[in-house]
């Protein structure tokens, strides 16, 4: 085996586990159609960029069988011990195309949930887990809160970067839940508890969820471009908005339901981040999120009392993302085990040598990783991005 | 993260190839790792197709060659070539008729490379045997592989596009730096 001595100084057209200067290339392994190793896995590789490049396409190459599962690929840095922030995140894309093929996504918004939580102990605030936001992404923390009527507007969100209010809806009998979507745009990093406040105003309980977006154009109202809101009783829980100003920009929903969890079915092609919430007062909230644009945002539950907030988030567009160079980890997720993948399996042994990760992640690709383990179970999908944008 | 990449020294210098198992070329990782294994003959897949691979150089050099291989029967012609990315001729061998042998050089005109990344391009004007690797389907599209049809001889442009083929063929430039 050739053995040389400088590194290429140019990324290939086609950045994947294989290539010149990362771990996979020498595992002699062959590469097969099979499928997910486990649902909502992601998989980490270890790869080098020799020189500043670009993602013009994040790509990975299907197997025999393409369709149902959603699957999400991106790019991260390198820490201490294996892969930490995304660098990048491709929009989730539902598995297409033709067999044996690549599929190709282009830059978007992609999308995912950072933790959620809830409180029954009445309050004037409710404190969020310790959470790291990063400068520069997106955050929006969506809460359903409850009160024998008229449950209250958060006055604010404290602790944290400043966050404003997006959308808002009081629904139920004697508006006794409100759901609310606000925005946050950290201009440093940030580590710590989020403090939802009501002011003087007691509710019975509260239940929230904190996403993250990347590329995301933020310059304006955080990347908000506009909202919607809705409520009934009934089957269908809906929010409508108006036409997208760009086929580009996302949507994110937020429900609210006078049930208990889990209550919700997300509609076609949206990932649901969440449905959770607590039993006294019956209340559940779910978030959902595609990459794209969707004017009825849907979620349908057993007959009951809903609320619905929705907002459009606006996109940095398809075009390239800037690498420099440096160590990274390339991400593959996919949120079943239909689909199937090109992928190399080698023994455990020498997983564990080409350093490759694991994580269970249900929300698509984490804003933070945090593998839990090396090696065994761990596969090498034929994934990455091209650095150019055609064929 | 500081990342201190490698200072480049000369290394091509001398004989060197540009071919699918050199580290230089976007499917040598794969050649040499996981789907490696010796060339074997296999028929051309379609009459007058052009395949291509990508190779970058890393400093200024010469290819004063270029080469390939067949399978026992002779028969035939092909023509090779570099392109940059844009598809556009760089320089080609021109037809040649295919000759029945392990390895065929076929000189031209020296060709000064500047560091950069090219697509290297063999057609063939038949389903005639060459020698090359057999690919897991997927696995050369992923490699950064193209093709194009009704491209004998190579054209003036290369309209590249997806490849569905699992024949990476045998063929490259032999390299030097000594006149430079």
């Amino acid at each position: 085996m050739l053995t040389h001595t400088v590194p290429n100084y140019k990324a290939p057209m086609f950045v994947n586990p294989l290539a010149d200067g990362s771990y996979g290339w020498n595992m002699r392994a062959s590469f097969a159609s099979a499928t997910w190793g486990a649902v909502s896995r992601a998989n980490f590789v270890p790869i080098v960029i020799p020189s500043t490049t670009q993602i013009a396409r994040w790509f990975w190459l299907n197997g025999a069988t393409v369709g149902t599962n959603l699957v999400q690929g991106g790019l991260y840095v390198d820490g201490d011990a294996g892969p930490v922030e995304a660098f990048a995140l491709s929009p989730f894309a539902l598995s297409a195309g033709t067999a044996n093929l690549c599929q190709f996504v282009n830059p978007g918004v992609s999308g995912g949930l950072v933790i959620s939580g809830n409180s029954t102990t009445d309050g004037t605030t409710f404190t969020t887990a310790s959470v790291t936001l990063k400068a520069g992404t997106l955050y929006l923390l969506s809460v359903t809160n409850s009160k024998a009527s008229a449950a209250d507007v958060i006055s604010s969100i404290d602790n944290g970067p400043t966050f404003t209010s997006r959308s808002s809806i009081a629904w139920d009998t004697s508006t006794a839940h409100r759901t609310s979507i606000w925005s946050a745009v950290p201009t440093v990093d940030y580590t710590g508890t989020l403090v939802i406040n009501f002011g003087a105003n007691t509710q019975t309980g509260a239940v929230w969820s904190l996403s993250a977006f990347m590329g995301v154009d933020t310059a304006t109202n955080h990347g908000i471009v506009q909202n919607a809101t809705g409520s009934g009783n009934s089957a269908t829980a809906l929010a409508t908005l108006a036409a997208f100003g760009s086929a580009n920009n996302a949507t994110f929903g937020a429900f609210g339901a006078a049930a208990t969890a889990p209550v919700f079915t997300p509609e076609a092609g949206y990932l649901e981040f969440d449905d959770a919430g607590y039993i006294t007062p019956s209340t559940t909230q779910a978030t959902v999120f595609r990459p794209d644009n969707d004017t009825t945002v849907t979620e349908t539950l057993t007959s009951g009392q809903w609320g619905a907030a929705a907002v459009e988030i606006k996109s940095l567009g398809t075009g390239p993302i800037v690498v420099p160079p440096g160590r990274y980890w390339i991400a593959l997720w996919c949120n079943g085990t239909t689909a199937t993948f090109f992928r190399s399996a080698p023994s455990t042994t020498f997983s564990r040598d080409r350093l490759g990760y694991f994580q269970n992640s249900v929300n698509g690709l984490p804003r933070t990783a945090g593998p839990f383990a090396a090696g065994g179970g761990a596969v090498i999908p034929m994934s990455g991005f091209t650095t150019i944008s055609s064929p | 993260m500081t990342y201190a990449p490698a200072t480049p020294r000369e290394t091509q210098t001398h004989k060197f190839a540009i071919a699918p198992w050199s580290m230089t070329t976007d499917v040598g990782p794969f050649v040499q790792a996981a789907g490696g294994g010796a060339p074997a003959s296999a028929a051309w897949p379609l009459a007058n197709l052009a395949l291509g691979y990508v190779f970058q150089v890393n400093e200024r050099c010469i290819a004063y060659a270029a080469f390939y291989a067949t399978g026992v029967t002779a028969g035939g012609n092909l023509d090779i070539g570099i392109y940059d990315l844009a598809g556009t001729k760089i320089q080609t061998t021109g037809t040649q008729a295919r000759v029945a042998s392990a390895h065929t050089n076929i000189d031209w005109t020296d060709l000064t490379l500047d560091p950069g990344q090219y697509y290297a391009m063999m057609s063939a004007d038949g389903t005639n045997n060459y020698t090359g690797w057999a690919m897991t389907a997927g696995m050369n599209e992923a490699m950064g592989c193209v093709e194009m049809a009704s491209a004998f001889v190579l054209p003036a442009t290369v309209t590249y596009a997806r490849t569905t083929r699992t024949l990476l063929p045998y063929f490259g430039f032999a390299l030097n730096s000594s006149s430079i």
